[in-house]
């Protein structure tokens, strides 16, 4: 049996509404730029053969942020892995792929956002992505919590430690109390 | 809810709190000044991540039209049953030659067993006559006799002789 496909301008619409800020998302998740839309490419194209039925009308944003944000976890482990077996590997293999360190790239046009790239590539991968859920997506927290999968608790935390780690960076300590409650946990 | 709990302020900020929790934060905010600062650095983070100037890339039409034009283009792969098996003509040819191989075979060893034999026995035909005249002058009866026949419906008979050694007591 066949699934009902999508008519090309009701996928443009959807795409050309999605497409931008699934980009921007994925840039600052992943901090490369054609890993983002390659990453971005591949969740529409999964959406684009799931047909019109298969995601809840209204849905497909949420539906395509989740797919997208799984691949970028999944990217970022294996950025991981080879950033950690690079010294045992031979140069040619342990070399960063096209666009993976993108020092000279677009998303450094100016001092504060190279800080604030920085500042974001240094967060752990799953508080990246709910406060940039939160903050670049407009996710509600709930709604974060489904799509990565975790307890509300631990969306709650991974974003207030987020703002943390950002604040401390950006734009200083500020009030010099001791967030007791906020130091790192294990 | 500790008011005074940074996380309660994140909270706060993202509109989580029920009201009686953001009366409570709000009522706490008026008297303590440290949490307004992180609440304002909270704030400021926020500003940094939502400056479409300070951060945001400007959309790459070019690469999203090319990238819709490939998923519209795109096809969704066809099952395994339906995709079309492509094979090099000499990689065709063996197959094919695999194939009567192993049909032959089999065809072959399902064949009853005497027309089976009988077909063995008249390829070697010649050798096994010559051999028959010496079981022959033993015999009782005139003239070459095979120790073991077979008929085409598959059955085999076998006459035996029992002779005195030579010799014997």
């Amino acid at each position: 049996m066949n699934r009902p496909s999508w008519s090309d301008e009701a996928f443009t619409l959807l795409f050309n509404g999605l497409y931008p800020g699934l980009c921007r998302y994925l840039e600052r998740l992943l901090g490369r730029d054609g890993a983002a839309q390659e990453t971005a490419q591949e969740a529409l194209l999964r959406l684009h053969r799931l047909g019109p039925g298969e995601v809840a009308a209204g849905e497909e944003r949420f539906w395509t942020y989740r797919v997208a944000t799984r691949l970028a976890l999944k990217e970022l482990r294996r950025a991981e892995v080879r950033r950690r077996l690079a010294p045992f590997l031979p140069p040619f293999l342990s070399e960063p792929r096209e666009g993976e360190a993108d020092p000279g790239g677009r998303l450094e046009r100016s001092e504060l956002a190279r800080s604030l790239r920085q500042a974001l590539g240094r967060l752990p991968a799953r508080q990246r992505a709910a406060l940039l859920l939160r903050e670049d997506a407009g996710l509600s927290y709930s709604a974060i919590a489904a799509l990565l999968e975790a307890p509300l608790s631990r969306v709650k935390t991974d974003l207030f430690r987020a703002r943390r780690a950002l604040r401390s960076e950006l734009v200083g300590s500020g009030s010099g109390r001791d967030d007791r409650s906020t130091r790192a946990r294990p | 809810m500790d008011p005074h709990d940074p996380e309660s302020l994140s909270l706060y900020l993202d509109g989580e709190l029920d009201p009686a929790g953001r009366a409570r934060v709000e009522e706490h905010l008026a008297s303590c000044a440290p949490c307004r600062a992180t609440l304002e650095a909270f704030t400021k983070v926020r500003e940094l991540l939502r400056d479409e100037g300070g951060l945001a890339a400007p959309a790459d039409e070019l690469a999203q039209r090319r990238a819709l034009r490939e998923i519209l283009r795109s096809r969704a792969p066809e099952p395994l049953w339906r995709r079309p098996v492509v094979l090099p003509a000499p990689g065709f040819a063996a197959l094919v030659a695999a194939l009567l191989v192993a049909f032959g075979t089999v065809v072959f060893d399902r064949l009853p067993p005497g027309r089976k034999l009988l077909q063995e026995r008249r390829a070697e035909e010649t050798p096994a006559r010559e051999e028959a005249p010496a079981l022959a002058s033993s015999g009782s009866s005139a003239g070459p006799w095979d120790p073991a026949s077979f008929d085409g419906g598959g059955r085999m008979e076998v006459f035996v002789a029992t002779h005195p050694l030579a010799g014997g007591s």
